[in-house]
Parts: C-alpha cells; sequence; structure tokens
C-alpha cells in the first residue's frame, strides 16, 4: 500500500487531534470535586453520557469510537487491525477462565476487537475452535486443553500471550509499521520481564519460565530467566539496544514498569505526530487515545474511591497531545 | 514530416505529459488530505482549497509550453517549419526542464501542501504560512518555465536568422 493513500486518513486524525484531553483538561479532571463533577468535564468534552455510572462504560465506548473512527478512514483497516488484534486474545483468555470458574463473562470482555466477542465464547463454550479466525484457532485448542487437562490457569495463561506477542509481531511487520513494530517490541519485552519475574515468586521451575517468556522482544530470554533465578537483578540483561532505560524500573515495582513502558509508548507515537502520510500517524493516534482513556480510567477510579489529588497526579500517564 | 519536427513535438508533448501528470497526482493528493479536513470541519474548505489548487500550476505550465512550441515551429497554424533533426533535438531539450521539473515539483509541491492541509486541520489561523511552505516549491517550476520558454524563443531565433 502506498503510504501517500493515508492521506485523508491522517488529515481526519489531525482534525480530531484537538478534540483530545490536553493537560490541562486532566488537571481539571484531577482537581473535580467528586466523580460525577469528572464525568461532568468529560461529557462537556464529548465523551459518551456515562450507563448507570460506570466509568468503564464511558472509556470502553471512547475507545471502541476510536477505533472506529480509524477504521473508518484509513484505506485498509485489516492492517491496522494489529492495534487491536491483541484484545481477541485477551478476550480467549477471559473466556477459558470464566468457562471453569463460573464467573460473568461480559465483565471480562474487551473492546474493540476483531474477532466477534461472541464466536470466541461459542467456540470455548463447545471446546471447537474451527471457526475461529487461524490466528487464534491453534492457541485456543492449545490453551483450552492446558486448561482441562492439566488445569494450570498460568499455562492457559502463558499459551496465549506467547501467541499473541508472536501474532502482534508479525501483523506489524504486514502493516508496515516501525512504530507499531516498536510498541510491541517493548510491551513484549515488558511482558517477558513480568512473566520471569513472576515465575520466580510463584516457585516455578527455570524450564517452565524458560517456555513461558516470549522471546518476541530483543532481551535475550535465557539471560533474562538465567538473572532473575539467580537473584542477580535483571538490569543486566535486559540492557538491550533501544531499551536501555527499561533496565532501571526491570527490577522495581511492576506498577512503574508499567507506567514507564506506557509512558515510552506515549514518547514514540510522539514521534510520529507530524507524519503526513503512512500508517504510523494513525498508529499514533490511537496508541495517543489508548493513554488518555487509561488516564481517564484511573482518575475516575481513584474519584470513586476517594483517593488525594496528589496522589492521582502521580499515577497518571504521559499524555499525548 | 521530418525527424527534425518529430523531436520538437515529442519534447512538447513530454512538457505537456510530465507537468500534467504530476500535476494530476499532486492535486489529487491534497485533495485526499483536503477531504479528510473537510469531513471533519467543512468551514475550512476554503484553506484547504487553495493548498490543493498549488500543485496544479505545473500542469498549466507545461501545457503553455507546449502551446508555445506548436506555435513556433508552425504546427499550430497549419503549416509545419522545416527544421534539421539537430534543431528538433534543440527543442526537445528546450522542453526538458519543464517536462523534469514540472513532475517531480508538483508532487513534492503536493507533499509540503499535505503537510499544509494537517496545519489547517489543527492550527487555521496559520494557513497563511501553510500556504507559502508549499508555494516555495513553484519556485523552482516557474524557473524551469523561464529556462524552456527563453531557451525556444532563442533556437527559433537562430533558425530564422
Amino acid at each position: 500500500m502506498r503510504e501517500t493513500e493515508y492521506a485523508y486518513a491522517i488529515a481526519r486524525i489531525r482534525a480530531n487531534e484537538l478534540k483530545m484531553l490536553g493537560a490541562q483538561d486532566l488537571e481539571r479532571l484531577i482537581s473535580a470535586e467528586s466523580y460525577d463533577a469528572a464525568v461532568r468535564i468529560l461529557t462537556d468534552k464529548g465523551w459518551a453520557q456515562p450507563d448507570a455510572n460506570s466509568a468503564y462504560d464511558i472509556c470502553e465506548a471512547e475507545l471502541e469510537s476510536a477505533w472506529q473512527f480509524i477504521s473508518e478512514s484509513v484505506p485498509d483497516r485489516s492492517l491496522l487491525e494489529a492495534v487491536i488484534i491483541g484484545n481477541d486474545f485477551a478476550n480467549l483468555k477471559a473466556a477459558i477462565k470464566a468457562k471453569f470458574s463460573n464467573h460473568p463473562l461480559e465483565s471480562y470482555m474487551t473492546v474493540p476487537c476483531v474477532c466477534p466477542v461472541e464466536k470466541i465464547i461459542k467456540a470455548v463454550d463447545e471446546g471447537e475452535f474451527a471457526d475461529l479466525p487461524d490466528y487464534l484457532k491453534d492457541c485456543a485448542y492449545e490453551a483450552y486443553h492446558a486448561y482441562t487437562e492439566k488445569q494450570s490457569g498460568q499455562l492457559t495463561e502463558i499459551i496465549i500471550d506467547k501467541a499473541c506477542a508472536a501474532y502482534k509481531l508479525s501483523c506489524a511487520d504486514k502493516a508496515q509499521s516501525s512504530l507499531l513494530k516498536e510498541i510491541h517490541t517493548l510491551t513484549a519485552a515488558v511482558s517477558d520481564i513480568k512473566t520471569a519475574r513472576r515465575c520466580v515468586s510463584t516457585g516455578k521451575t527455570k524450564q517452565f519460565a524458560l517456555d513461558a517468556v516470549s522471546g518476541s522482544g530483543k532481551l535475550d530470554s535465557s539471560a533474562l530467566v538465567n538473572a532473575a533465578y539467580d537473584n542477580k537483578g535483571l538490569a543486566e540483561a535486559v540492557k538491550a539496544p533501544g531499551l536501555e532505560e527499561l533496565a532501571e524500573y526491570a527490577d522495581g515495582d511492576f506498577t512503574l514498569l508499567e507506567m514507564y513502558c506506557d509512558n515510552l509508548i506515549t514518547k514514540k507515537a510522539k514521534e510520529y505526530k507530524h507524519e503526513v502520510f503512512g500508517p504510523d500517524a494513525a498508529v499514533a493516534y490511537y496508541y495517543g487515545k489508548l493513554a488518555e482513556i487509561k488516564n481517564v480510567r484511573i482518575i475516575l477510579s481513584a474519584k470513586a474511591s476517594g483517593v488525594p489529588d496528589s496522589v492521582i497526579s502521580q499515577r497518571v500517564r504521559e499524555l499525548y497531545v | 514530416m521530418s525527424f527534425g519536427i518529430m523531436f520538437a513535438i515529442l519534447g512538447g508533448v513530454l512538457a505537456a505529459a510530465g507537468g500534467g501528470a504530476g500535476s494530476a497526482i499532486g492535486v489529487g493528493r491534497v485533495g485526499r488530505a483536503a477531504a479528510g479536513v473537510v469531513t471533519e470541519d467543512p468551514s475550512k474548505f476554503g484553506k484547504v482549497l487553495i493548498l490543493q489548487i498549488l500543485p496544479g500550476t505545473q500542469g498549466l505550465y507545461g501545457f503553455l509550453i507546449a502551446f508555445l512550441l506548436l506555435t513556433q515551429i508552425g504546427v499550430m497554424g497549419g503549416s509545419p517549419i522545416q527544421l534539421t533533426a539537430a534543431q528538433g533535438l534543440m527543442y526537445f531539450a528546450a522542453c526538458l526542464p519543464m517536462a523534469i521539473c514540472g513532475f517531480v515539483s508538483a508532487l513534492h509541491q503536493a507533499n509540503a501542501a499535505v503537510s499544509g492541509v494537517s496545519i489547517v486541520a489543527k492550527r487555521p489561523e496559520e494557513s497563511g504560512k501553510a500556504i507559502i511552505f508549499a508555494a516555495m516549491v513553484e519556485t523552482y517550476a516557474v524557473l524551469a518555465l523561464l529556462i524552456s520558454i527563453l531557451a525556444m524563443f532563442n533556437i527559433t531565433a537562430n533558425i530564422n536568422a
């Protein structure tokens, strides 16, 4: 696909960026008197009206409309499905877990997604995966049997996460988006760090950890796992080109690691903010919206539970605009 | 018909086709971006239209060169002058600046104009600057036009002398 064919989509995106929440809007949200006041600010900015006081409804509606907007603007939406494909794997994970734990499924399903949620639920309910798209079929079968035969929720997650990381990178290649590739490499690396540390803390064997890490990022899987099991700290094993800063957070709090990852994604997205051709500007906008929505979720959840403004300010992520 | 006339006409065709093709691609490219902005905010139509028109000038310049050439060699009047192959090649060469620069500059001007459309989308009050950025590329199309015209008139003067 010619990069210039994205001119229409990117011009629409630039016009829409004006509607995104800026630093001042975020300050207003943080200092809002109450949850309801914060929601009012959002609805004034054009966000959907909340449904039964649920913060997540607003955020999901906003994210869905952002995806809808991108998919109707870009010349070939299938190329940009890579930005939401992770939700299909998350939904598969939720469907398998919910089936065997009798949890209400709806609240765990993530939108927007490529494969309809009902299709995934039906496949998992019937234990028959032939109707699922090719990218889900094999890992769904494997993960389902890992759960039913070995009763291992963790193994199920690992199978799905690994398949997801590998497929995301192949999608990024297909979309010819260097930004998407960078983002997926970074998130795969962060996910591997978390997996290695979780395997140590839950007493899994080193071999289990080696099988669990995706290896889709830039990190050396065996060096990472060895460092985690030798209690040497992960900083040295994480020093891959382009991920130098990650080493600072590899041994610390998971919350800080996630926050660093989110901020780095936004920083990378900002580098493509002035592109006028190619898919990267559309990808950057979507990740910018994700950052915005994540901030709104953090603020609304904190407001609902009475967290002080100063604490909320420390938790919010960097903004795209 | 002599080889000379054939070379000269080929030059005119190239000038018109190069400028025209570049302009068609360029205007179309900016049009896509302009449509994107107008979809979101129809009030910006006037500002993006100016940007869309800019890469269209190379097509006009190419047409002008072709028209002048056909007049100079008498094809337009129905009585072509006799040209040697060397004279025909001189006319052909005179048309090349417009053919090549017209095509290339139209594409690059379109890219600058698409960036300008992004400026208009976010800061409509700065649309004048967006137009200037795109218009700067025009300089080189105008220079190519002048060179082609000067070369053509001098060739005709030398032939008639």
